[in-house]
């Protein structure tokens, strides 16, 4: 004697055979009727790929700048920059160097400290021009913001205590303006000062970083000493054709923690100090991980929505399975009253009518999954969008269509099985 | 002679617009294995509704019925379709097969429903084609059948579980009269084999090979023949 379930399983096995047949017969009709869902589970599948490629690209970016940075930067304050404004006119805002003491000294768990001057400064070598982003930055910069070196060295302490005019450019800087030349070694004028290329990185390709990346594909990186020493700490700015002067010791500050658990309560503490040191708020903080936290956020949003849209498109598929049940358990009257007289049990018949239903459903959703995988290379091949089609969402897919088959294939089944047999059998 | 079938002061009545209308009305009969029955009457008079109720498809409204000895009043609806399963065999009229299905797969549906291992279904439902002389039609849609194939396959299909009851609702309505009476040689070959065949016809010429004719008047038996 087989146990009670193999015996079920068996018989499920022939209905849904049945099920399968009773689809090729009504080919055009089925095929229709599984339309609903092949869209619903295709939309699933393609919505899910690119809401989880944009998540993907999205921490992608933001994990390159680091999770366990925070970036304050010097910013003008609002009024100040609405001030009347005259060549005389000195504004004085931003992070100081007294800022960067007092964090080097005070912050818990701090790892690195990376102090940024910066300047668009016009590059020359040769009567070759380029305007690049002057950094005047520490050696630590180069441990925070890891680029493979291309050539020579990277910044050491040592030009720094020496204020040595030495600069390593990033690989576009190098080909723009020594395209014929090994570019170590070379002196390139910029700013009125000669500074010796020690080295060459390869930036962040432009995208790539993001916006918020920390290094840009023009960068030239001189020691934070040079920089104060040939630059000063006043800038002149033009700004609609008149020129503001201002003076700003240090542009932005980097500080990587020694783990992210630690990165909101210092960002916090750090709220708390520049309120008090900055009360004109002069300086913004920017944290990547806080941002990561709201692309999630937005993420689990998009997805709900999304997820709303399939599951609507879902229900009208389901809701024409359910429909073309019905009728075919009209249709099928006679048959069902045949099956009865011959000794079927209701159960039995219902059975029948949810294998079906399941045959429909889940051939929908097969064929929707493939569409579903198609979609998602088309969007890919066609906008450029990251997708990212992952087994699980697959598998959600298929168990959604399984789920529809057998929440709409239910009530078909039991008016099937309800039928009065001699009333079924003289059904014309 | 034991019982076979026992129905005892059964009564059914119908609810229709015009009200209730008696179908049955305190029969009783007693049929033992081996006869075979022929129940006559004009139309309305109650054959079909007798024919369901001693086939389990419908329950008495008082009265009793028992077969070998154990009341079905109180049987559920599993119950009865297992009863109809296992001991009861229903030929019709218009033969009511299933047209999807083929020769073999309709005669094979009871042993489906049986939970019957495939290949023992396929073996019995062959031999039982042969039986009733469609060996070469095992793969014909009952479509691609004449009406005396058709019902050869229904009689095959009523054999299937080897039912101790063959029910027959006028099995030679819809044939001509050579076909219909090479179905009837069919099946009064059954009551030798020990079942009991209770057929409704019009035909008195085909009742009077029945061991037993049953005539019934709005619901009562009006003469009985043996």
């Amino acid at each position: 004697m087989r146990p009670w379930f193999a015996v079920s399983l068996i018989a499920f096995g022939r209905d849904l055979r049945l099920g399968l047949a009773q689809l090729r017969l009504h080919g055009l009709r089925s095929l229709l009727t599984m339309l609903g869902m092949v869209f619903g589970v295709a939309s699933v599948v393609a919505m899910l790929a690119v809401g989880q490629g944009a998540a993907h690209e999205a921490l992608e970016q933001i994990r390159q700048f680091g999770s366990e940075v925070l970036v304050a930067e010097s910013v003008k304050e609002v009024a100040q920059e609405k001030k009347r404004q005259s060549a005389s006119f000195l504004s004085v805002y931003g992070l100081t160097y007294a800022d960067a003491d007092r964090l080097r000294h005070n912050l818990p768990h701090l790892l690195r400290l990376v102090p940024v001057k910066q300047q668009r400064e016009q590059a020359q070598k040769d009567g070759r021009l380029l305007e690049v982003r002057l950094v005047g930055t520490t050696p630590d910069w180069f441990d925070l913001v890891p680029r493979p070196l291309l050539a020579g060295r990277t910044l050491r302490p040592l030009d720094e205590q020496y204020r040595k005019p030495v600069a390593v450019v990033t690989e576009e800087v190098a080909r723009q303006l020594l395209p014929l030349q090994m570019p170590v070694g070379q002196r390139l004028r910029i700013g009125g000062n000669y500074y010796e290329v020690v080295g060459v990185l390869r930036s962040s390709a432009a995208g790539q970083g993001g916006a918020r990346a920390p290094d840009q594909p023009r960068d030239v990186y001189i020691p934070l000493a040079s920089f104060r020493q040939n630059l000063g700490d006043v800038y002149l700015r033009r700004v609609a054709g008149t020129s503001v002067r201002e003076r700003v010791e240090l542009h932005q500050l980097l500080l990587q923690m020694d783990s992210e658990q630690v990165v909101e309560a210092t960002a916090a503490a750090l709220d708390g100090l520049f309120r008090r040191f900055h009360r004109r708020q002069d300086v913004v903080l920017h944290v990547p991980l806080t941002l990561l936290r709201q692309a999630e956020q937005t993420q689990r949003t998009f997805n709900l929505v999304l997820g709303a849209i399939a599951g609507i498109s879902l229900l009208v598929g389901g809701i024409g399975i359910m429909n073309i049940m019905l009728a075919s358990v009209t249709e099928r009257t006679r048959e069902i009253g045949i099956r009865r007289a011959i000794g079927a049990r209701r159960r039995q018949i219902a059975r029948q009518f949810l294998a079906e239903t399941l045959v429909l459903s889940g051939c929908g959703g097969l064929l929707g999954l493939l569409l579903g995988l198609l979609l998602p290379w088309l969007i890919s091949r066609l906008t450029g969008l990251t997708t990212l089609v992952t087994p699980a969402s697959l598998l959600l897919a298929l168990a959604i269509s399984m789920a529809v088959g057998l929440v709409f294939g239910l009530y078909p089944a039991l008016r099937a099985a309800r039928l009065d047999p001699i009333v079924a059998l003289r059904h014309e | 002679m034991t019982a076979l079938l026992q129905l005892r002061r059964a009564c059914r009545s119908y609810r229709t617009h015009a009200g209730a209308v008696a179908a049955l009305v305190d029969i009783d009969l007693t049929i033992a294995a081996g006869q075979s029955w022929a129940v006559m009457g004009a139309s309305g008079s109650g054959k079909s509704t007798l024919l369901n109720i001693l086939g389990a498809l419908d329950r008495l409204d008082s009265g009793s019925y028992e077969l070998d000895g154990v009341p079905l009043t109180r049987l559920d609806d599993d119950a009865l379709s297992d009863l109809r399963l296992r001991r009861f065999g229903f030929i019709f009229q218009s033969f009511h097969l299933i047209a999807q299905l083929d020769v073999l797969e309709n005669i094979a549906l009871p042993l489906f429903y049986r939970q019957t291992a495939p290949d023992l279904a396929r073996q019995r439902a062959c031999q039982l084609a042969d039986q009733v002389g469609l060996a070469d039609r095992l793969h014909h849609r009952p479509a691609q059948l004449s009406g005396g194939q058709q019902q050869r396959v229904a009689i095959a299909r009523a054999l299937a579980n080897d039912p101790a009851v063959i029910l027959a609702d006028e099995p030679t309505g819809n044939l001509d009269s050579a076909t219909g009476e090479q179905i009837m040689d069919l099946l009064l070959a059954l009551p030798p084999q020990g079942k009991a065949l209770i057929m409704v016809t019009h035909n008195e010429a085909l009742a009077r090979h029945c061991s037993h004719r049953l005539w019934l008047k709005d619901g009562r038996v009006a003469r009985l023949e043996s």
